[in-house]
């Protein structure tokens, strides 16, 4: 059998089928989620390092100094990302729902602690990171305004990311797949000014 | 491969061209557009693919990611449309390609949730039974099945995706073709 033969009613059949079939649910968000993550650029400073005149440093290389101590926090940083997979886990452990769909009444106690452990852990990072951006602002009149236009792009989608993810999962808070996807998302921020500090 | 017209969100080459290097220079609002004017082709290649509604819906997330991370590849000289089925079609074969092994424990399954997903069409009639057919075509036969006679692909272009001969590729047609006939005949 070839193409020309196929059998007329698969090909009368062919001919009706749908070309297109829409997908029951939203796809769109979670595309939107990671390629807002995927859009983040790592300034090339090597690219814009120039000679500087006998005895004076240029401004990246002064920059460079000055930012070891983001390395420092993001160090950190790091520690209390670890501590909000630490979160991710024990959420991952509630319960599932009965297959009767009857909720056992300490679920809503354990999503209580769960949530408000989040909650803690995020504070914590806020304030490593409110500190961070502070030290990034202090160097910000050393910078090529490149930089910082990329740097401040980039912190720009990682914050639009994270307060879509944070609005969503404070609408459902034993989701874990939120959970995961937020902390990802925290985790991102940190790798991206851990690269930063070490450029 | 053969253009097929699209549905209400159809964008014509031009639009979708401009809509392309707009969001290759990071604006995800067109891409957003790209998205709602394909995404029921590319949702409909995927669960014909694999027949399954959870994987149907991930291996779409997953192509649109693809293509976003590959616009700059994306030259305009073909219909964005074209060039998005494309990339879509190669997610589909390399993730079922890596997840094989496992999905041979699992293929004489029967997916209920694709099948009520094809029942829920408004138009259920002879389609949605060619559908379910396809959808119980033993895999490989079933995945050239829809490159070819639903999607348009030549032999050739369906050996290089699944990296198969194009012989190879002939007879999983005949075959595929075989069994539907004998079970819309059975159907009957």
């Amino acid at each position: 059998m070839t193409h020309d033969e196929l059998n007329d009613e698969i090909k009368n059949r062919l001919d009706e089928l749908p070309r297109e079939i829409q997908p029951e649910r939203n796809l769109w968000s979670d595309i939107e989620t990671a390629i807002a993550d995927s859009k983040i650029m790592r300034p090339d400073f090597k690219s814009e390092r120039v000679t500087p005149p006998a005895g004076k440093a240029t401004v990246i290389e002064r920059a460079a100094v000055n930012w070891q101590r983001v390395g420092v926090i993001a160090a950190a940083a790091m520690l209390l990302v670890a501590f909000s997979s630490g979160i991710t886990a024990y959420l991952v452990r509630v319960p599932a729902v009965p297959a009767d769909g009857i909720v056992e009444p300490q679920r809503t106690e354990f999503e209580t602690v769960a949530w408000e452990g989040f909650l803690a852990a995020e504070r914590s990072y806020q304030s490593v990171t409110d500190e961070l951006l502070a030290e990034l602002d202090a160097q910000r009149e050393e910078l090529l305004p490149e930089t910082v236009e990329i740097v401040e792009e980039n912190l720009r989608l990682i914050d639009d990311a994270i307060t879509r993810a944070r609005e969503a999962l404070e609408l459902d808070p034993a989701n874990t797949r939120l959970v995961n996807k937020l902390t990802g998302m925290y985790r991102t921020k940190v790798e991206f000014l851990e690269g930063m500090s070490r450029l | 491969m053969q253009a097929f017209a699209t549905g209400s969100m159809a964008l014509n080459r031009a639009e979708a061209a401009e809509l392309a290097t707009r969001a290759a220079s990071g604006d995800t609002t067109a891409f957003e557009a790209l998205y709602s004017a394909n995404v029921g082709r590319i949702y409909a290649l995927c669960l014909r693919m694999t027949s399954n509604v959870a994987e149907a819906e991930e291996l779409t997330q997953e192509a649109f990611i693809r293509a976003w991370q590959k616009l700059d590849t994306f030259r305009g000289t073909a219909n964005f449309s074209t060039w998005m089925h494309r990339v879509a079609a190669n997610v589909v074969l390399s993730r079922r390609r890596k997840y094989a092994r496992e999905r041979e424990r699992t293929v004489h399954q029967e997916d209920l949730s694709y099948h009520a997903s094809v029942g829920d069409r408004t138009n259920r009639s002879a389609t949605v039974d060619l559908d379910e057919a396809i959808a119980k075509l033993p895999e490989r036969a079933r995945e050239v099945f829809v490159l070819y006679d639903i999607e348009g692909y030549q032999h050739q272009e369906i050996a290089d995706l699944m990296g198969i001969a194009p012989g190879t590729c002939k007879a999983q047609l005949h075959r595929a073709r075989q069994l539907l006939q004998e079970a819309l005949n059975h159907d009957a």
